[in-house]
């Protein structure tokens, strides 16, 4: 089958963009100042402390020698073991990954549903005064400060209202109840969750709109809308059954790339909000000069961006029948 | 006796950026059940408005100034959206140009005519929708199973005939049908008219066919009306239009289609299409007719009958006539 061929294909330049990010990945962090040692480097240790230490962790080895280890490593399933935590890269990772998945992913995933939903409703009403009010207000969300807005959102539902945590994802004095049960717990997680949401919700939202909206209002001057129209059809038929499906395709492209970036995405609103994710460890990798953490944490970024977009090609296919591969 | 559609004193502006025009301009027709009128003009001359206005799906930006659109004894333009919206379709339809992406590209074929009975006729269950539209296939000569196709899965010829199929399939009065073998090849081109005359006898429908092209309305049409920067000026049955056309740009528009029987060079029509927005003076043609005299320039032409079915909007037929 042609989709096969195509995918198999697909995945075999990924794996070539994939060692080529890796590889640009390992001599950007040898080329970026400071030295990991100096982190670790107690003051009180002896000379040949240090040499040990050095040696142990591969830093005596020229760098191209370093690379080869790396690359075999990772072939091995190995990415390293982080500088500061002393632990497996991969495990810190897989600890770090569910968390940002669940506040992103869901974020993403919402505000591409509410704004496509709301931009297909006002692009029926261009020029009415619902439509412009809707339109600015989702170009303001679309320009917001993203910081800016998580310290806002803090302020006021945390602090002035006091209904929301301040910080993290968890209430421990519940967690460490042993008779707290998962509903409880979930509910907790949520609690904290809707700040961080909502202000990611607030961002990606108006973008949505945006698209969606200038996406139908394209599609609104197709011949097949004028047929629509000369058939009889209902206003709400040729909208929902004709402009909207054309008019979704450009939006998945945009919403399964953000899907991808939302990984990383959240390094500012992980920092402000304290959310355990995989952004903010990344800020922390790269301030403290914890190479395998922080080279780990980009190339499962570059991995999922690149999966992304071969979902979303797919995906294609399924949406729109004159693509075939 | 009523006519199935008549269309009075037509008059149709469009607003643009650089003014008002007025894109049809008092144009007044009747089409009867059973029968097919062509009105053929360049591009600009105001045809393929006057088929929106009918089915009352003008541009924004274009309005209906004066005139009446009689279809069954009610007045088109002064229904109520609703009322135009049961009508579509169910009354009269259109046969688009198939070059034009008139078919939604991400929606099978069938589903699209199917959509259309199910609008109009809501008592008619799923399965004797597909059938129906599986007896239109065939009459318009595609294989039913063809139906769960795609548009860009058609050549041509077959977008055609779908769309033909599709403007047949609530039982339509009035059909429509603009420019519908543009840009198909002559030999596709001729099967198509084949056709439309066929289903035209069949289902007793008027056709309004809307043509760029005097032959392709020759084959089809009992009666043929000329538009000119948005009037018509001439109109009559297909015998006349041919034999004895008495508008100088009818004459031109015959010299200039192509032939096979005989020699003849085909002739372009000479001189720029007109200007909607710089009109001249007299009558619109002075600038390109082959014998205009002063009054010409000055002076509006009138209409003249030539038979009871024959009539020109033209000064030279004024002193031939007499």
């Amino acid at each position: 089958m042609s989709l096969k061929r195509y995918i198999i294909r697909r995945l075999a330049e990924m794996a070539i963009i994939f060692w080529i990010i890796q590889t640009v990945l390992f001599f950007l962090f040898h080329l970026a100042p400071g030295d990991p040692l100096s982190r670790m480097v107690d003051p009180g240790m002896t000379h040949e402390e240090e040499m040990i230490l050095t040696e142990q962790l591969g830093l005596r080895e020229p760098v191209g020698t370093q690379y080869l280890y790396f690359l075999g490593n990772f072939f091995r399933g190995r990415f390293g073991i982080s500088f500061h935590y002393g632990r497996p890269v991969a495990r810190i990772i897989a600890q770090r990954l569910p968390n940002t998945i669940l506040l992103f992913t869901t974020a993403v995933i919402l505000s591409a549903l509410a704004g496509t939903w709301l931009g297909k409703l006002i692009s029926w009403r261009k020029e009415n005064r619902t439509d412009k009010i809707i339109t600015v207000g989702a170009l303001v969300c679309h320009t917001l400060f993203l910081p800016w807005i998580a310290m806002l959102m803090l302020w006021f539902g945390a602090f002035k209202l006091g209904w929301f945590p301040v910080t993290g994802m968890i209430s421990p004095e519940l967690w460490i109840l042993p008779q707290a049960t998962a509903p409880e717990k979930a509910l907790d997680i949520a609690w904290h969750m809707i700040l961080p949401m909502a202000t990611l919700f607030l961002i990606h939202f108006g973008s949505y709109l945006l698209i969606m909206r200038s996406s139908m209002l394209e599609t609104l001057t197709e011949d097949y809308i004028f047929t629509a129209r000369a058939k009889g059809l209902p206003e709400n038929v040729i909208r929902d059954r004709h402009a909207a499906p054309n008019a979704r395709l450009p939006v998945v492209t945009s919403v399964g790339l953000s899907l991808a970036f939302s990984i990383n995405g959240g390094a500012l609103t992980e920092t402000v909000f304290s959310w355990p994710g995989i952004g903010r460890e990344l800020v922390f990798a790269v301030s403290n000069n914890d190479y395998p953490l922080a080279l780990g944490c980009f190339l499962l970024i570059a991995a999922v961006v690149l999966a992304a977009n071969l979902v979303v090609d797919v995906l294609y296919g399924y949406l729109d029948p004159r693509i075939r591969y | 006796m009523q006519s199935l559609l008549e269309v009075k004193d037509l008059t149709v502006s469009y607003t643009t950026p650089a003014g008002k025009i007025l894109a049809v301009d008092r144009v007044s027709f009747q089409l009867e059940a059973g029968r097919s009128l062509g009105l053929v003009g360049e591009s600009g001359s105001g045809k393929s408005t006057i088929g929106t206005a009918i089915l009352g799906l003008l541009a924004d930006n274009a309005r209906v100034e004066t005139g009446a659109i009689v279809f069954e004894g009610h007045n088109l333009l002064e229904a109520d959206q609703e009322t135009l919206r049961r009508l579509r379709w169910k009354k009269i339809s259109m046969i688009f140009q198939a070059a034009m992406n008139a078919l939604n590209p991400i929606m099978p074929v069938g589903d699209q005519i199917v959509e259309a009975i199910r609008v109009h006729e809501p008592e008619v269950p799923l399965t004797a929708a597909r059938q129906r539209v599986a007896d239109l296939f065939r009459q318009v000569g595609i294989p039913a199973r063809r139906l769960r196709d795609y548009p860009h899965q058609y050549s041509g010829g077959m977008r055609q005939r779908a769309i033909i199929a599709m403007a047949l399939a609530c039982n339509p009065r009035v059909i429509i049908a603009d420019e519908p073998t543009t840009a198909l090849d002559v030999i596709v081109q001729d099967r198509i008219l084949k056709t439309i005359i066929r289903l035209q006898d069949r289902f007793d429908i008027g056709i309004l066919l809307i043509s760029h092209d005097i032959s392709v309305t020759a084959e089809v049409c009992h009666q043929i009306g000329v538009m000119y920067a948005g009037q018509l000026v001439e109109i009559g049955t297909k015998e006349e239009i041919l034999t004895t056309p008495a508008h100088p740009y009818t004459r031109a528009l015959l010299e200039a289609h192509i032939t096979l029987s005989n020699d003849r060079q085909p002739a372009p029509v000479p001189g720029p299409a007109a200007d909607l927005h710089r009109l001249p003076e007299g009558c619109r043609f002075h600038g390109r007719c082959r014998r205009p005299d002063a009054n010409c320039r000055r002076q509006t032409p009138s209409w003249h009958s030539l038979s009871a079915t024959h009539k020109v909007l033209c000064r030279e037929a004024e002193s031939n006539g007499n």
